[in-house]
Order: C-alpha cells, then structure tokens, then sequence
C-alpha cells in the first residue's frame, strides 16, 4: 500500500470512516445518518473508451477545496480521477488542486487529471495554447491526461479549428493526452452525436440521470462502439431530493443511488461528484461496486414520479414542433417573471417584444404538439394558454 | 466615503461614453436593489435578462452551484449584451443576490483570481483580463467579456460598476471579518469559508485570513457552532481526526479551553482551542498565540 510522505494511506482512511461514524454533532451527518457499515471498500476502475486509460468509478470533481489533504483521502479511497477546468472559480479550482498535487509526490501518476476551458469559436490556437499552459501551472504538473472544450453550447464550438491544431501541438509537446468535451445545456444530444461523427473527440463529459434524456442511452452506446470514452455528472436529476418527504426512510442514500444507476451502464466510465468534505468521499465511495437494490429503485422511480414533470430541462423539443414558431422557454420564463418575481410589467414588456415568436394567442385552439413533443410530459400548451393571458396587454394599450 | 463612490463611478460612465457614445443612465427605480443597467448605446441586450433561482442554478452553473448555494444564493439575473452586431463582441453580465453581506463577500473572495487589477467599485472590485467583479450588501457582480479588446473591456468595466451603482450597503468588510486581529494581517487574504472547512463537515464554515509575523506565515481560522456543546463536540472530533491522521503534540492550557497543538497532514503544524460557541485557531506556525489570543478577546466583545 502507497502511503503520502504524511503518512495517509487507504487504511488509516477507512479508520477514519469507522472513527467518525461514532461521532455526532446536534445529530447526525450525511455519512453518519446513513446507517451504514464501514468494512473496507475497493473502488472498481473502467477503461474509458480506447483512450488507454483506466478511470475510477468515482471521479473527484472540484470547485476548490482549502486543505490539501483531501485530495489525498480520496487517492487513498481510490478515487483516482479528478475532474476540473480553468473557468471553475477563475482558475482557483486547479490551483487548489495543485497545491494538492505538489504534497503527493510520485503519486501524481496514479492520478488521471480531466481539466479543460470554455472556447468561443473565434479563439485562436495561440489562445488554446494558452489556456492550455495556465491550467498546467495551476495544476502543478507538466501534463494532464485528458484536455476538453467545456460548455458548449452550439456545435459551432465542436468545429473550432484552432482547438484542434493546438490541442495536436500541445500532445505533440507532451502536455496532453486526449481531447474531451463537456456541456449540460438543453440540446446536449445535438452536440454529443456531432462530436461522436466527427471522429476527434475521445472523451465525452456529459449530464446523465435516472429522470430524464431518454433518447441519451443510444447515443453513448454509440461512443461506446467508436471506442469514445463517456464520464457523467449531475446523475440527480435536478438535486431536488428535499422536496420529497421522507425520500431517504429507512437509512437509504438518495445520492449513492443515483450514482449506482449510472454505474448500471456499462457505457458509463466514472460518475463525476463534487467533493468538499472528508465524509462525502467515503458517502460515494460506498456506491462503488454495488448494485442497486430494490428499495433503491423504489426510491429513483419515486423521485421520478413526483419530479418528473416539475421541471424544464431547456431541451428544446417542444419548440421543434410548435406549428406557429412559438418561443417556448422565453414565454415560460417570462410568465415565471410575471407570477413570482413581482415584474408583472417588465415581464408583459418582454414578452411583447417577442414579436410574432411571442404569439401564443393561438395556442388555445392549437391541438398542442408540443405536448407530445415534450419528453418529460409537462403540459406544455396549457402553460402557454396561461402565459398568454398574464402576458398580454388589452389590445390597444401596448 | 459614498460620495468618492458616486464621482468614480461617474467618472468611469464619461471615459466609457467617451469611447462608445452616448451612455443610456441605469435604471434604479428601486436604490436597494441591483438590476441589469440598460444597453449602452451602441449596444443591445442579445440574451436576457434571465432569472436562475436555486432551483435552476444548475442549469447555469452545474458543479459549481452548490458552492453559491452554500453562500446562501437567493437569485441571479443573467443578461447578456452584445456590441453592435457582432456575435463575438458582447459582455455577460451575472448580477447574484446572496443574500447576506457575508454571502457576498464570500463569494467574492473565493472566486477573486490571485492577480488582479484592483477597481473602486462596490466595497471591492477588480478584473483580471476579461473577467470583472465587484460586491456591496448581498449583491456580487460578476462580468465576461468575449475577449480583451479594448472597447470590450470598457463595455465590461462600465457595465459592472453600473450594476453595482444603486446597491446600497456599507462601505466595509463584514463584522464576521472585522472581529480578526488587525496587526499582521495580509491585506485581501480574509475569506469566509461557508461549509466545510478544511474539508470537515463537523466544521460548519468559517473565517480565515493570512498573518506575517518575521517571516512566518500563519493562517488564522474560526468558526462558529450553534451552542457551546456543539463548539466543545467540533473540536473533539478534531482532535480525534489529528490523533488518527497527523499528531497532537501538546495540550493547550494557558488560551481557551480544550485546546491543543497539532501536525495536520495537509495544514502541517497548528493549534486550535474552543471558547463559548467559538473554535479558533491557527495552521502554518507553531507560535501563532498571540494572533489566537487576540482574536479570541475580539470574538468575546461581539
């Protein structure tokens, strides 16, 4: 067993897990209230597509974190992939990780880094090269295994010639190994088959849950017999799990469910978590390696019950078919102005400058294929019927 | 003091319409509130406003929404403008309610790059290339522009000083910050820590800030528990932390009460001590009691 020049190593961890489960403040903590046990955990690894590399099941995501030593207890857990990117707190996220990495000393190698940075489609290869140096003095490290383009938004960003001239220049040099993208915006379906036909991308770091994108499955299957690699994140649905009275009863974890359903899919490499504290890696690390059980799927298919059609995912699919070119989400969201933010006038103002894409005066004699068209089955066309009359002023009064 | 504040910020609005035009004044129908400044002219809002609340946060954010969350994030305006009609020449412009001073100070500190053009807006602002910021009451700024051209650069600083114009607040740091000791402090290193500190979840965020003493660098930290109990159960199972992963080298009996020094693993050599609701303490040297002495006689007088 590698120990850190501290001393830690996977036991000393474990103990902790043990140690800390016997303590409590003004009740329990996350880890604690799960009633679990603390026997030792082996974290399970997976070949991320053909890339060559072997990712944890768990990978380490991070928005920063003031204690070195947290980095380590996940390596000691196992957790050996660690997900960031240079737009994560300007920069402060890898410099954090960085200074954890520079304890760790030949245990870097274990270590498959995942960083990358937001392009807009007029950057230049100077700029990615840029970019590219800045998270590598951040981090700490002379390479990372695995460079992405985060956040896209269009597939105009997948195209981006100079992303791929300096990311070729930067492997040549040594700096990278593959080339990723990530994005959680609406239309992300567009955007994964597009980078998955374009052949360049090797990895892909996308949302994935239980609840929703059911058209999602194909498409990573797809990656996965081009031999792309898949990482995943925001595997909860929404994260509004304290909606739900009594959604954990009886010791169950709604988040190591989630992760557990993930890790279901054989196409899936390492779910992605934010980590901030000691007792979340083990919380997770306690999803590895187990397969879900029936008070779990319970529990998933409750949450989807209830959650299912609370919310707009931003996908874009109604829009697609509405005969009359409605803006959909712009109608939404203003009448969501207009009934709990207290614009009513800002709002009616909005939307009337929607022009003819606000029009949602026919909605109420349309047969509604948006409906049909939404994949979470919210009632579309009833939301708009209302929209329009918070929205519209009497006629001749605009 | 708020009248430097009005003459800098009208200061920036004439160099800014000296470049692009004529400037449109901010909308501040309502003072407490910060809301999105009207496009400056030769400008125009391509996106937006739109509303993230902490239900949709996600949507925007991802990962990173748990963090703002913690700071207490109550909503966020998001509106992006665009120079003329060129797609690739606009600011993004995130006007964040926090929901508390401290929120926004926060949030500020910990997303603030370490180099940075300090700017006179709000309590505090800067930007750092293409990125600007600035924080008063419980609103934070945050702006983007699409690259560093220079007339982008003056639509960004322009439209981050207006946002943060008609905010009211006071002109100073937190109370929570004001409690540290004065003496040694490295200017700009204060940081509210809102969970989690150091990465235990038994320590309910906190306040840290940098001290030089010859040559020494120490950070002094603390946080504050519920009840007295709850602060005496923190710093046991800190205790027992450093006994399982570093050290504790010696019992603390002249500061505080229950306190000891430690080696932490990660924070290397420390010492922490617990009084009323309070645990305090310090990482980075071995002779930070005076700092913890001082600071714990500040802490009793709030």
């Amino acid at each position: 067993m590698a120990s850190t020049k501290n001393g830690f190593n996977r036991r000393n961890f474990l103990k902790l897990g043990a140690m800390t489960s016997g303590l409590a403040i003004g009740g329990c903590s996350r880890a604690e209230s799960l009633g679990e046990d603390r026997a030792p955990l082996e974290m399970q690894f997976r070949d991320l597509g053909a890339t060559g590399l072997k990712v944890s099941e768990i990978s380490f995501g991070s928005y920063g974190f003031d204690n070195p030593a947290l980095l380590s207890a996940a390596l000691d857990q196992g957790i050996t992939t660690v997900c960031t990117s240079a737009n994560y707190q300007s920069g402060r996220a890898e410099t954090s990780i960085g200074a954890a990495i520079a304890n760790l000393g030949s245990r870097r190698d274990e270590l498959v880094l995942f960083t990358g940075d937001v392009f807009k489609t007029n950057a230049t290869t100077s700029d990615v090269l840029e970019a590219i140096d800045g998270s590598l003095r951040r981090l700490q490290t002379d390479h990372v295994e695995i460079y992405r383009i985060t956040n896209v938004t269009s597939l105009d960003e997948l195209r981006i010639d100079a992303l791929f001239e300096a990311f070729e220049l930067a492997k040549m040099a040594g700096k990278v190994g593959h080339l990723g993208l990530s994005g959680h915006h609406g239309g992300m379906q567009e955007s994964l088959e597009t980078a998955i036909a374009d052949g360049r991308y090797e990895v892909l770091f996308t949302k994935y849950d239980f609840a929703s994108y059911p058209d999602q499955d194909p498409i990573l299957e797809k990656a996965a017999q081009r031999g792309i690699g898949t990482m995943v994140f925001k595997t909860n649905a929404g994260n509004r799990k304290s909606e739900i009275k009594d959604l954990e009863k009886g010791g169950l974890s709604f988040r190591q469910a989630t992760i557990k359903w993930a890790l279901s899919h054989p196409y899936v490499a390492s779910v992605c978590v934010g980590i901030t504290n000691f007792d979340e890696i083990h919380e997770y690390g306690q999803a590895v390696g187990k397969s879900l059980e029936d008070a779990e799927v319970a529990m998933l298919r409750r949450y989807t019950d209830e959650m299912h059609d609370r919310y707009c995912r931003f996908c874009g699919e109604c829009e697609e078919r509405c005969p009359h070119g409605v803006a959909i989400a712009d109608v939404n969201r203003y009448a969501m102005y207009f009934k709990y933010y207290g614009r009513e006038k800002d709002s009616m103002q909005l939307y009337e400058a929607l022009g003819d894409r606000g029009n949602a005066e026919n909605c109420e004699i349309c047969i509604g294929q948006c409906d049909a068209g939404c994949p979470f089955r919210r009632t579309v066309r009833r939301e708009l019927v209302e929209a329009h009359k918070l929205l519209s002023f009497p006629r001749g009064e605009a | 003091m708020m009248k430097v504040h009005v003459i800098l910020i009208a200061a920036s609005i004439v160099v800014f319409a000296g470049c692009g035009g004529e400037i449109t004044p901010v909308d501040t129908d309502d003072p407490g509130q910060a809301q999105a400044p009207r496009a400056p002219s030769g400008w125009n809002i391509a996106d937006g406003p739109t509303q993230f609340t902490s239900e949709s946060l996600f949507e925007y954010l991802n990962g990173g929404a748990p963090l703002y969350l913690d700071f207490g994030f109550e909503g966020l305006t998001q509106t992006r403008y665009q120079m003329g009609d060129d797609p690739f020449a606009s600011v993004t412009l995130d006007i964040y309610d926090m929901g508390s001073e401290l929120g926004a100070f926060g949030v500020y500190r910990t997303i603030r790059p370490v180099e940075v053009e300090v700017e006179n807006w709000g309590v505090e602002g800067y930007r750092s290339g293409t990125i600007a910021a600035t924080w008063r009451g419980a609103i934070y700024v945050q702006g983007e522009a699409d690259d560093d051209r220079p007339e982008l650069v003056e639509g960004l600083e322009w439209l981050v000083a207006s946002a943060i114009e008609g905010v009211e607040g006071p002109q100073s740091l937190p109370s929570e910050i004001e409690a540290l000791p004065t003496g040694g402090r490295v200017p700009g290193s204060e940081r509210y820590v809102a969970a989690d500190l150091f990465g235990h979840a038994f320590l309910p965020g906190g306040v840290v800030a940098r001290y030089v003493n010859d040559e020494e660098v120490a950070e002094l930290f603390y946080t504050e528990l519920p009840g007295a109990l709850e602060a005496e159960e923190a710093l046991d199972r800190l205790r027992t932390y450093e006994q399982e992963w570093g050290a504790v080298e010696a019992e603390i009996t002249n500061l505080g009460d229950g306190g000891f020094r430690f080696t932490d693993p990660g924070l290397g050599a420390g010492m922490v001590v617990r009084k009323d609701i309070y645990v305090v303490g310090a990482h980075g040297s071995a002779n930070a009691d005076g700092y913890v002495r001082e600071l714990l006689e500040s802490l009793a007088r709030k």
